[in-house]
Order: C-alpha cells, then sequence, then structure tokens
C-alpha cells in the first residue's frame, strides 16, 4: 500500500466560479478506496485533497510544514487508530476542523472522537451535504461549485 | 476507429450492468455519486474505484476466512476486517454487501457475548 498520495491528476482549476482567493485543502486518512472516493467528492467540492493511508504519514506530512483546512479521519487506520491519530493531531497544536468517519457502529465511537478532539463523526459514506456546512464554517466565503453538466 | 468504438461498447455493456445491480438492490445511491464524480478529470473514476474495491475485497476474504480457521475466534480482529468492509463497500455503494457486513457484525458481536 502507497503512502502519502499527492494531488489527483486533475491539477487546476475547474474554473467554476474562482473567486476564492484561495482553496481549501484537505487530508484524508483513510484506506485506498475510501480515501479515493472521498478525495473525489472533495475535488469535486473545489477542495484540494491530499490523501495518506495512516496516521504516521499525516505525522510526517505536519511535522514538514504542511497544513490543512480540514482532516478526515477512519477510526479505523493501520498502527495508530482514528480516534488515538485524533488526540496527537490535537497534541500536535493542529487547530483544524477534524472529521472522524467510521464504516460501522457510528453511535459507538461518536462522543469518544468528539471528547478526542474531532469536530464531527459520520458514517460512511460521506456526503457533499454533510460536508459543504462545515467548508462554509472553514471558509464564510466558500460556495461549492455549480454542479457539472 | 474500430478501437474507440470498442470501448464505448464495453462503456455501454458496464452501463447496462450497473442498471441491472441499481434495479436489484445490489447497488444503492452511493453509486450513482460515483458517476456523478466522473469527468474529464476524472474519466475511468467509476471503474478504477470499482477494480480497487474488488482486489481489496478478495484480500478481506481470505483474511476474514483465515481469522475464521482460529479457535477461538478473535472477535476483535474479525471486527476490524469487518468494519473495513464496511466502509469500502459504502463507500461504492454496494449495498447487499454492506447489509451482509451488518449482518455479520451483529454475528460477531453475539458470538463474542457467548465466547
Amino acid at each position: 500500500m502507497e503512502g502519502a498520495t499527492g494531488n489527483n491528476g486533475g491539477k487546476g482549476e475547474h474554473s467554476k466560479q474562482g473567486d476564492s482567493v484561495r482553496k481549501l485543502t484537505a487530508l484524508v486518512m483513510d484506506d485506498p478506496i475510501c480515501q479515493r472516493v472521498e478525495r473525489a467528492l472533495l475535488m469535486s467540492l473545489d477542495v484540494e485533497a491530499h490523501g495518506v493511508d495512516n496516521a504516521h504519514d499525516a505525522f510526517k506530512l505536519l511535522s514538514e510544514g504542511r497544513s490543512f483546512d480540514l482532516i478526515i479521519l477512519c477510526s479505523i487506520l493501520p498502527g495508530i487508530n482514528g480516534f488515538m491519530a485524533t488526540r496527537m493531531l490535537r497534541a500536535m497544536g493542529v487547530q483544524c476542523k477534524i472529521l472522524g468517519l467510521c464504516g460501522l457502529t457510528v453511535e459507538q465511537g461518536r462522543q469518544a472522537f468528539l471528547d478526542a478532539g474531532a469536530d464531527g463523526y459520520y458514517e460512511k459514506p460521506i456526503k457533499a451535504a454533510q460536508l459543504i456546512p462545515i467548508l462554509k464554517e472553514i471558509d464564510p466565503n466558500y460556495q461549492p461549485p455549480n454542479s457539472r453538466a | 476507429m474500430e478501437r474507440n468504438q470498442l470501448h464505448r461498447q464495453v462503456a455501454l455493456m458496464r452501463k447496462s450492468l450497473f442498471d441491472q445491480w441499481l434495479l436489484q438492490g445490489y447497488l444503492d445511491d452511493q453509486f450513482i455519486q460515483l458517476e456523478e464524480l466522473q469527468d474529464d478529470a476524472n474519466p475511468n473514476f467509476v471503474e478504477e474505484v470499482v477494480t480497487l474495491f474488488y482486489k481489496d475485497s478478495s484480500r478481506l476474504l481470505v483474511n476474514i476466512d483465515q481469522a475464521l480457521e482460529k479457535k477461538p475466534l478473535d472477535f476483535t480482529k474479525l471486527d476490524g476486517y469487518m468494519h473495513q468492509f464496511k466502509g469500502s463497500s459504502s463507500s461504492i455503494g454496494a449495498k447487499k454487501v454492506k447489509a451482509e457486513c451488518t449482518q455479520f457484525h451483529d454475528y460477531c458481536r453475539a458470538g463474542n457475548a457467548e465466547g
């Protein structure tokens, strides 16, 4: 399995409405399949989405000075799990929005995740309708792009 | 050109197959979302994700089979596999697989309670 992956190949604006000065950025921490889907969804919402499949690689990126407007992570990750990773991210001083995702039993982990410092906890698959309000909280000027033809 | 024709035909066949699966309840709304995420920047998105899913689920199923051979059953490990399987099947809209995973998970929890 690969570690950190870069941008999706479709670099450059889709020129929907380039009013925002800067695109929002997100880091997705999840297994390759879910990551692919989540990143594509974020890209379709005009968010630059990077992906890693484990917490270690995420910490590495952050310690190299990368920063993100949003971090989305699965509760189950190889090595350090999502719950611990959330606590560690906050301990590292990461202040951006953090969303936890789970494949099963969302209610079970919800409070623990929120206590660990997450801003939200959702059952997969996360939807655009759930992400858009959060993106607007992050950037009041954020507008979701028009739907594609 | 012949190749383009063949590509188009494969695309039509795939679409029919997926439409069938949607009708029969094998796929759900999430699959339609995937199709909507496919565009010029990601022209083969659906195919890539589905292929990844097949490969990954084969691997997971082998792991689950092996885990089921162990005595006593390691429910935590099984739970982890199920969690992953449900997560990925939910992400691609594999509705029936997701339902089966939930069922399996429920059995595991019941089994764990007994064990």
